[in-house]
């Protein structure tokens, strides 16, 4: 199931800015990380997961560097900044409120 | 362009970033096409990412870092997807572009956005000047008085059996007194001799051989109405007999509206005053020659041609102001014949005298605002739109207008508005008060003009009305702001009052030496207090203008002197203020209201005989 494009232009930033919170990450793998975990739910094409990472970068919530990996390959990888890592802190405070609301709600949850 | 695969050196120049050429270093390193050409990947996803990263119009380093990055993801993805899996979950090139292009641009430097933020500011105040600049330049005045057709039909509405005009032009050719002589000037400075001058007796010799012009000066000052019919076709544009071929009075500039009051030509009032100076030259010399009915007569003359002056309605206090100083001559040369001594003038001839010079009290009565009221209508009229209900904003043609009244002070010459003008204008119609502001603004001054000339000088402490016009022209921004009222409609009042008020002293100065000479006729001696002029030859005393006590009264070596205290309010036995000798002629400098009595002219006023000490 894919979900809507306002839901998902809440949950999109929280998702990256989660997957990114373990350690740093490269485009493509974060792609794949995102389809994986959320069981496709959560799956955005690379049109939209590249400008998302654009936009993180811009507020200084998350920063990349460049690096030749052995095979050649040049990668950008991102990781969290200390302020994405407060952002994620906040957000997931709101996601799990929002999810015991509509849980209650009997929108989310068992 | 050349094979990407073996780039030329312009093109490796062209995509090498600035940093590595200042190194001296030709890299090529934003060359992202040789990139993806040299890429392992399958073309349809080479063709991909080519326009993707071309539809971001991004800056060529940003471009160079995209496909870097799309070229991994993609490199990546083929390990575990296939093409078209891949291309598949792409989505659209149009929107990834698009997005990439904002958020990438989020990412730019400070300094970029603030430029952008200026750029961005910047077009819209033009776009905005440009939009009141249409709107500015498609205004038109709304001409809805004809106040040049009401001035022609009140200068025309007099009966050609009064209209005294047609006799001051016949005695100006026959005399040679017409505007185009240069000589009339050389005359007009002639006739200020007197009876003892080297130059008199050509004066005197001229008033003889042009005694049939003077009589027709006399005639005409009798009539009731000037008839000098104002306007198109009026009296100047019918008369090139008198003008002379191809007359012009002034240059009026190409901004000037024909139809408005300013292009009327006034050069009556130029001719007028050289007639009174040639006509009080001829009171002089009838009192030389013991004729006192014509030397009566041309003091009469002279301020009933004041009058005419007055009566001729004139869209400015220029006809005002012309007028009271033909009074001022009128009683300079009273004052003369007098002081000289009156012997061709009978008892009831002086007494007449007095009578003719008595013409109100107030300087009021000799300035009329209503002419410069019906002046700023016009000029209204020609400067602002009309919305209908008494308000509109400034037009093209009214910034040329008010650009003639300031520029052909500054240079005469000026007769064309020009680019140039336009850019030096431009501030005006952005700051200028809007049509309903400049009228309740100058129905505001004048009504502070009336009530100022409608009390004594020495009652005003607070010149309001020349305090306001000053504050409106103290700063760069005001004096834009104002223009139309500074430039058009505003004069100094406490200035024209002064005038008013000099020329009312000096009448009273006269009264009083005229009731004097009498009292000395008929006693053989001066009396020893003005009292005793009341009431056979004098109503009352007449106060001191600057003081409001009575007028002083010395005898000096056998002259009666009548005066007031000055400006320095003190009482100095009728010793005149030490007057420049480069100032003789010009008001007596104790002759001021508005000066502190610390800081002004020691010494009196002289009220009569003035023409004893140069004034």
């Amino acid at each position: 199931m894919r979900i809507e494009r306002e839901l998902m232009r809440g949950a999109g930033p929280a998702a990256v800015l989660r997957l990114l919170e373990p350690g740093e990450r490269y485009g493509y793998e974060l792609v794949q990380l995102l389809e994986a975990r959320s069981e496709g739910v959560l799956a955005m094409g690379q049109s939209t997961l590249y400008p998302l990472l654009y936009n993180l970068q811009a507020k200084g919530l998350i920063a990349a560097r460049r690096q030749v990996a052995p095979s050649g390959r040049v990668r950008k990888y991102y990781r969290l900044t200390s302020k994405g890592q407060r952002r994620l802190t906040r957000q997931r405070k709101q996601w799990q409120a929002l999810s015991i609301a509509m849980g209650k709600l009997g929108l989310a949850g068992n | 362009m050349s094979d990407i695969s073996h780039p030329s050196l312009l093109r490796r120049l062209y995509f090498t970033p600035l940093r590595d050429l200042l190194r001296g270093r030709i890299t090529a390193a934003q060359d992202y096409h040789a990139a993806l050409a040299d890429a392992a990947l399958p073309a349809p996803i080479r063709q991909l990412i080519e326009q993707t990263v071309r539809r971001t119009r991004l800056w060529r380093s940003e471009k160079t870092a995209l496909a870097e990055e799309l070229l991994a993801h993609f490199a990546d993805g083929l390990e575990r997807q296939s093409t078209e899996q891949l291309v598949d979950a792409f989505g659209s090139i149009a929107a990834a572009a698009r997005l990439i292009r904002r958020g990438k641009k989020r990412n730019r430097p400070l300094a970029w956005k603030a430029l952008r933020l200026v750029g961005q500011m910047i077009t819209l105040l033009l776009l905005l000047c440009a939009v009141a600049a249409g709107r500015f330049f498609m205004g038109q005045p709304v001409h809805s008085v004809d106040y040049v057709g009401q001035l022609q039909q009140a200068s025309a509405q007099a009966p050609l059996e009064d209209r005294a005009w047609p006799l001051y032009r016949r005695g100006l050719l026959s005399s040679g007194l017409s505007p185009p002589s240069r000589r009339v000037w050389d005359l007009a400075d002639s006739f200020d001799v007197r009876p003892g001058d080297k130059d008199w007796p050509s004066v005197r010799s001229w008033l003889k051989q042009h005694a049939d012009a003077m009589e027709l000066f006399r005639h005409a000052s009798a009539k009731p109405a000037l008839g000098f019919v104002l306007g198109p076709g009026g009296s100047y544009d019918d008369d090139p007999q008198l003008y002379g071929p191809g007359h012009r009075f002034w240059d009026a500039p190409d901004s000037v509206p024909a139809d408005s009051l300013w292009a009327i030509p006034i050069p009556y009032l130029t001719t007028l005053r050289i007639v009174s100076e040639a006509i009080g030259a001829d009171a002089v010399l009838a009192n030389e020659e013991n004729d006192g009915p014509r030397c009566i007569a041309d003091i009469q003359a002279m301020i009933d041609l004041a009058g005419q002056l007055q009566r001729q309605r004139l869209g400015f206090d220029l006809s005002d102001m012309v007028a009271l100083g033909v009074r001022n001559l009128a009683l300079d040369y009273a004052d003369q014949v007098v002081a000289h001594g009156p012997r061709s003038l009978s008892d009831d001839q002086l007494r007449r005298l007095v009578h003719q010079l008595a013409n109100g009290d107030r300087a009021a009565d000799l300035i009329d605002l209503d002419g410069e009221r019906m002046n700023f209508a016009d000029v209204i009229q020609h400067v602002y739109t009309d919305d209908g209900h008494g308000d509109g904003r400034m037009t093209p043609a009214g910034v040329r207008l008010l650009w003639s009244a300031e520029e052909k002070q500054a240079d005469p010459s000026a007769v064309t508005f020009l680019v140039g003008d336009w850019i030096r204008w431009a501030p005006l119609p952005v700051v200028a008060i809007s049509r309903r502001e400049a009228v309740e603004q100058f129905n505001h001054l004048m009504d502070l003009a009336e009530l100022q000339l409608n009390r004594p000088l020495r009652e005003v402490h607070d010149f309001a009305a020349d305090h306001e016009i000053e504050a409106m022209k103290k700063s760069a921004l005001g004096n834009w702001r104002y223009k139309v009222l500074v430039d058009c409609a505003v004069f100094q009042v406490s200035l024209v009052q002064k005038a008013a008020e000099q020329y009312l002293g000096h009448r009273d100065g006269v009264s009083v030496g005229i009731a004097l000479a009498l009292y000395h006729r008929r006693h053989g001696v001066y009396p020893s207090s003005l009292q005793a002029l009341v009431p056979d030859l004098l109503p009352a005393v007449p106060v001191d203008r600057i003081t409001g006590e009575p007028v002083h009264y010395t005898i000096r070596d056998g002259i009666p002197i009548v005066y007031s205290v000055g400006a320095d309010r003190k009482d100095d036995g009728g010793v005149p203020a030490v007057t420049d000798s480069d100032m003789q002629g010009l008001p007596d400098p104790a002759a001021e209201w508005n000066v502190p009595a610390n800081k002004a002219a020691h010494g009196d006023w002289i009220l009569y005989p003035q023409s004893r000490f140069g004034h």
